[in-house]
């Protein structure tokens, strides 16, 4: 369960964070150096309409003679156009919308003002080369008629169109320029009513002999017309470039950038407050998902920990199993060579002996070393019978085949193999209330468990101390209690009294291999039976058997 | 110290800024070198070109690979250098040639491309207001270098070209760095040290005829449109303001002016006012060639611009001051070949 909390935590703070990272791609920062560069811009558009505005009244006045700097502050503006074609990307659909037409109109003030502006240079480059050559070409005719009288009223007349030239360009009141211009242009038609008759008589080549005449008048008049005609032109167009409304409109488009820049910084402030919000989840979900796992983890751990210790103790008791069966299986060796060395020893010995003294020694010695032999013999196959028997046991090889036994001819039997083997002066109390009919037991086993413990409680107690043997039943079991008044057992040894080879402390030098009593455990151990002892040191032993019966399958 | 180190943040700043310049940047730096006239006399109309261009020394000279390679052109054949030889004072010496509009009413002249750097339009109708629109549109005329598309044209100028373009700074071969190469290399073909430039700046005194000249020009009215720096290209001007020029001939297409591109009546004839530059070793003259020598030039102009007929000897005054405006290019007097 705490995995699932922890795997939705994890969901949610990646999905959070997928959305704040979307926020993150799709929002933008209104993008301040964007900002301050466009806006930069329309202000720098407006002072360099006034800076053309001023250029274009300095190279009227001539103040500055060469059109330089009107190029270079037009330039100026044509970068700045293409600088503004590119709408900053904060502004947004609606002020795009808004902007583009004040842009339009911008740019059509722009162009309409870089035609005039052309057309102002063009006009006046010839307007001044004629106001230059007009009063050279006046007085060049006024010189050459210097010396004739006669050509007074044609001075004169000069002098008048002089004076009304002139005066439109320092004084382009309406009365004067009109005057001036009807003078002139009524130049090719037959009357010319305010053009003093005799220019226009020599214009037209009908004064006779005055040919000369007519080449120092036309290109006075040419210039008159010039400066007449294009004086008016010039300063119409001046006057347009000053009130074209460019400052007007670039002041419109920043105006409508502006408002646009607000709302875009507006929106994208609570924009980028949900966006951080989302992180802020985000990292809380993936804290909290964190911590979960942590927690999870530390709970393994202490698992994993708790099974170490288990697996440590296991490996423990079986290492101290271990060396038990080291020490067990030393004890085996130093056990069964010194118990298969003694009556080896005691063979060979009988065996040299009857070899070198045989011929010469009585039957009845001889005899009795060869049952020394035999006996010995014996000692040994039963001693490797009870070892091979424990290791059946051991390797789980001991079978249990039950056979329909009678009770009380197999107890009397050992009873009587147990007097043959102490010696009739030892007292052996047996009583057998067994029942009489056959019981399912495996008597090999049963013979194993009961030698053995019958022999103990003779070996283990003084010759003059009397054994008990009780056969029994209880239930489904039959019971067997042998009692002696040994030795006992000290209180130390009863732990591993079943064990094979040991042999309790105060065994002293009763000979045994320490043997018996395993195989008495293994023999029950295979036939589910039970035994328990009590003893009491100097005081004698009780063993208690039981052993239920099989019944056969069959 | 707080004020010290604002200062010293600042000075860094600045710094920073100031050495990453933008383009426009760089325009404006170009144009602060214009001499500021409003302050200064009023009685020279022409300024001396400056005698350094500050251009970045490895772009122009990529650029003026470049501007002499072939690879630009579609067949091969053409390369800028092909119609403005730099030995020849930046045309080709004598000729009225070129391809553009390719009508049955002649070439244009070609114009000169030394000083263009101080037009203000290209072109006789001045249809181009950048140098950078100007290239770009005669790359890709199929009358004039006929470079294809720019797909076609920018890997065959990668293919020879990559490294040294990297080794001139640019991050690499592209419509915006191939065309800058070229332009800042145009820039940077300014001729300084013309004798009447020196005469301005006092280093040099001019003949007597030569200021007569001079003054003619100014006093006949040549100076109203051969102004500035560049004395001219910086207006236009009908071409016969006082008569008409085309008198007796066939009037074409190439004749119309800026009309062909504004179709405004008053354009008809208008053309920009040519830079008198160099003007002696840039013959023939006007849009169509048409006037082979300096002086047939100043008599047609006289007459058609101003309404002066000009007595002969006048008109060599005028042509003899024309003739100080001849400058240097890398130290070699313009239309001089090197050897």
């Amino acid at each position: 369960m705490t995995t699932l909390r922890s795997l939705r935590l994890a969901w949610i703070a990646v999905v959070l964070a997928l959305i704040a990272a979307t926020g993150f791609a799709w929002l933008r920062q209104p993008d301040d150096d964007e900002h301050a560069s466009y806006s930069r811009h329309l202000q720098s558009a407006q002072a360099l309409d006034t800076r053309l505005n001023e250029e274009v009244a300095k190279s009227r006045l001539g103040i500055v003679n060469h059109y330089d700097r009107l190029v270079a502050v037009w330039d100026d503006i044509a970068a700045l156009e293409r600088e503004l074609g590119d709408t900053p990307s904060l502004v947004d659909a609606t002020g795009r919308a808004e902007m583009a037409p004040r842009l339009a109109a911008y740019r059509a003030a722009l162009r309409h003002k870089e035609t005039l502006v052309e057309s102002f240079k063009t006009e006046q480059a010839v307007l001044r080369s004629s106001v230059r050559a007009f009063p050279l070409a006046v007085a060049r005719a006024r010189d050459a008629t210097r010396d004739d009288p006669a050509a007074a009223p044609f001075r004169e007349a000069l002098t008048q169109l002089e004076h009304d030239v002139m005066l439109t360009l320092v004084a382009p009141s309406r009365l004067d320029a009109e005057r001036a211009r009807c003078a002139l242009v009524g130049l090719d038609s037959p009357e010319r009513p305010m053009l003093p008759a005799t220019l226009s008589a020599c214009a037209r080549g009908t004064v006779a002999g005055l040919d000369a005449r007519r080449d120092l008048v036309a290109p006075v008049l040419v210039h008159a017309a010039v400066v007449v005609e294009r004086q008016p032109r010039v300063e119409r167009l001046v006057s347009s470039i000053v009130t074209q409304p460019v400052r007007a409109r670039a002041s419109a488009v920043l105006e409508s950038y502006t408002a646009s820049y607000e709302r875009a910084s507006a929106s994208s402030r609570i924009a980028w407050l949900l966006v951080y919000g989302l992180v802020i989840a985000a990292l809380a979900a993936g804290a909290a998902d964190i911590i979960a796992r942590l927690t999870g983890s530390k709970r393994a751990l202490e698992d994993a920990h708790t099974r170490l210790s288990n697996a440590l103790a296991e490996l423990r008791v079986e290492r101290d199993r271990e060396m038990e069966l080291a020490a067990l299986k030393s004890r085996f060796v130093a056990m069964t060579s010194h118990e298969f060395r003694t009556p080896l020893s005691v063979i060979l010995s009988s065996a040299e002996l009857l070899e070198a003294y045989g011929d010469r020694w009585p039957r009845e010695k001889q005899l009795g070393h060869l049952r020394r032999m035999q006996d010995s013999a014996k000692g040994m196959s039963r001693m490797l019978d009870g070892v091979l028997l424990i290791g059946r046991a051991e390797a789980g090889m001991l079978e249990l085949t039950p056979r329909p036994v009678e009770l009380h001819p197999l107890c009397d039997e050992l009873v009587e193999q147990a007097r043959l083997l102490v010696g009739s002066e030892r007292r052996l109390d047996y009583v057998n209330t067994a029942p009489e009919e056959p019981v399912w037991l495996d008597e090999k086993l049963l013979r194993h468990v009961l030698t053995n413990l019958l022999s103990n409680a003779f070996k283990y107690s003084p010759d003059d101390a009397p054994v008990t043997f009780v056969v029994g039943h209880k239930d489904d079991a039959a019971t067997f209690d042998i009692k002696d008044r040994g030795i006992g057992i000290p209180d130390e040894d009863r732990d591993r009294l079943f064990e094979a080879f040991h042999r309790c402390a105060n065994a002293g030098s009763v000979p045994g291999t320490g043997l018996g009593l395993a195989i008495v455990k293994s023999a029950l151990d295979v036939h589910g039976g039970a035994i328990s002892v009590q003893s009491e040191i100097g005081r004698g032993t009780h063993f208690h058997v039981e052993v239920p019966y099989r019944q056969v399958d069959a | 110290m707080s004020a010290a180190r604002v200062l010293g943040i600042a000075t860094v700043a600045a710094v920073g800024l100031a050495c990453t310049p933008t383009p426009t940047e760089l325009e404006q730096e170009r144009r602060s070198r214009l001499p500021d006239s409003a302050f200064a006399t009023s009685e020279d109309p022409i300024e001396p070109i400056p005698t350094r261009t500050g251009a970045d020394p490895r772009k122009v000279a990529l650029g003026r690979a470049l501007f002499s390679d072939p690879i630009l052109s579609g067949n091969g054949s053409t390369s800028c250098a092909s119609c403005h030889v730099l030995s020849e004072a930046g045309i080709v010496a004598g000729e009225a040639r070129s391809t553009h509009p390719r009508d049955d009413t002649g070439p244009y002249n070609v114009p000169t491309v030394f000083n263009v750097a101080f037009n203000a339009r290209f072109n006789w109708t001045g249809r181009f207001a950048t140098l950078e629109d100007h290239l770009r549109a005669l790359l890709l005329n199929p009358e004039v270098m006929d470079a294809g598309t720019w797909e076609e044209l920018l890997p065959r100028v990668r293919r020879k070209y990559e490294r040294r373009f990297v080794e001139a700074g640019y991050p690499s071969v592209s419509e915006a760095t191939l065309i800058d190469a070229i332009v800042t290399f145009q820039r940077s073909l300014v001729t300084p040290n013309a004798r009447f430039d020196r005469h301005l700046r006092s280093e040099e005194v001019l003949s007597e005829e030569e200021l007569e000249g001079y003054e003619a020009f100014k006093s006949v009215g040549c100076i109203s449109c051969h102004q500035g720096i560049n004395v001219g290209g910086n207006v236009f001007q009908r071409f016969g303001v006082m008569e008409d020029a085309f008198e007796g001939r066939t009037v074409g297409r190439r004749d119309m002016g800026r009309f062909l591109l504004t179709g405004r009546p008053s354009d008809v004839h208008v053309f920009r006012v040519p830079s008198l530059r160099n003007v002696a070793v840039t013959a023939p003259y006007f849009h169509d060639g048409s006037a082979r020598t300096l002086e047939d030039a100043i008599t047609r102009m006289a007459a058609v611009q101003l309404g002066y007929v000009l007595p002969g000897p006048q008109v060599a005054r005028i042509a003899a001051f024309l003739r100080t405006l001849t400058g240097e290019y890398e130290g070699v007097s313009v239309g001089e070949s090197r050897r």
